[in-house]
């Protein structure tokens, strides 16, 4: 009965998110981390934050966390009913509209649509990018990397996603063995 | 090798088998790490297998775009349906996702044990501080064009405190705010269609 509920839950809960996902994963992860750590419990803050490393790191979207956690709560099933209902319901939206596109409006107003959801699009990454901050540890360092790791694309916006993400993972690295050894030291 | 498509042509005539559809976008999904695949879904349509104008795939692209849900699941289901119907579509979609999918769930069992590797927990936070920088960047960038004008200033900053400080539900915030965005992005009278 428990796993009946979780199911029923993570299908809630990621429907929503897949119609609502304006630009991509990236919008998803603030109310994604609510829900799983604050309403459900599901994850501690530590976890959803390693998972959002993993996802990172995974080929395919971001939004593949979702399986992640599904598999978490319950295994194949909880993987399977995730990843679809994570995917299915944007997917089944854009394929009505493929559908219809040739029939449908002008040029102009498509540009409105996509002019009028960038501002949404914005706003909801900046929420993802403050609410999973705030779960790491790091502190200031993981700030600090953040900020860098902006700046770093802002300067040679061709650099490679994966080299980034290793460099970001030596230097977390780095810092952690650094902070070991002046322990050690005192 | 395909047949030279004209790239004039609006509506692609072009039909490719389901099997076809799977595997071409089984191996995009595949490799797709780090993000880009979007360049790749060009590289592999327009330039190597001639299945799309390089007008078609920026069309596509566009409307991918606009609509919820990730781009190139979007783009994947949008082309796949242009080249084979509501079955190339979904044909398209399940190449895409069986790599990533497996991949994950592998990940998955694996964490445990990943965990326990001295230092994960340190390289993950790396990982994630960086992959929120990136994050930061696009935000940053969209951020500059909105705050040109009013509306789409308060559209963002509505939906930052909406969904990240208040915790409102997603789709309720996107169901007030985009009407009115959109509403306020329209086109000026003399330059509208029909």
């Amino acid at each position: 009965m428990r796993e009946d509920n979780v199911l029923i839950s993570l299908v809630s809960i990621l429907v929503p998110l897949s119609l609502g996902a304006i630009g991509g994963a990236s919008s998803i992860y603030a109310p994604l981390q609510h829900q799983v750590v604050s309403v459900h419990g599901w994850l501690t803050a530590s976890d959803f934050l390693d998972l959002f490393a993993v996802s990172r790191v995974m080929p395919g979207p971001g939004s593949f966390i979702a399986t992640l956690i599904g598999w978490r709560m319950n295994g194949w099933l909880g993987a399977i009913i995730a990843t679809l209902s994570i995917f299915l319901p944007s997917s089944a939206l854009c394929l009505i509209v493929a559908g219809m596109w040739e029939r449908s409006l002008g040029p102009s107003w498509r540009k409105s649509v996509e002019k009028g959801l960038m501002p949404i699009g914005a706003g909801l990454m900046f929420a993802g990018v403050y609410g999973v901050m705030r779960l790491s540890s790091g502190g200031v360092f993981a700030w600090i990397l953040m900020i860098i790791g902006a700046a770093s694309l802002a300067l040679r916006p061709k650099f490679h996603p994966l080299w980034m993400l290793a460099a970001g993972a030596a230097a977390s690295l780095l810092w952690s063995y650094a902070g070991a050894l002046l322990h050690v030291g005192a | 090798m395909a047949d030279h498509v004209d790239d004039r042509i609006e509506t692609s005539a072009r039909r490719v088998g389901l099997l076809q559809l799977f595997k071409v976008f089984f191996k995009i999904g595949a490799t797709s790490l780090g993000g880009g695949s979007a360049g790749w879904m060009h590289l592999v349509m327009v330039t190597q297998l001639n299945w799309l104008s390089e007008e078609e795939f920026v069309a596509g692209v566009a409307i991918a775009q606009v609509l919820p849900g990730v781009n190139t699941t979007n783009i994947t289901v949008y082309f796949g349906h242009r080249l084979g119907g509501w079955t190339g579509a979904l044909a398209a979609l399940c190449g895409f996702l069986s790599g990533p999918f497996f991949v994950a769930v592998l990940t998955a069992v694996i964490y445990h044990d990943l965990l326990r590797l001295p230092g994960f927990d340190a390289a993950m936070l790396g990982v994630a501080s960086v992959a929120l920088g990136m994050v930061l960047r696009v935000a940053l960038l969209s951020a500059r064009r909105c705050i040109r004008e009013v509306v789409p200033t308060l559209v963002m900053l509505s939906a930052f405190v909406s969904v990240g400080v208040l915790h409102w539900p997603l789709a309720l915030t996107i169901l007030i705010l985009a009407p009115i965005s959109i509403f306020a992005a329209r086109p000026k009278k003399a330059a509208r269609d029909a």
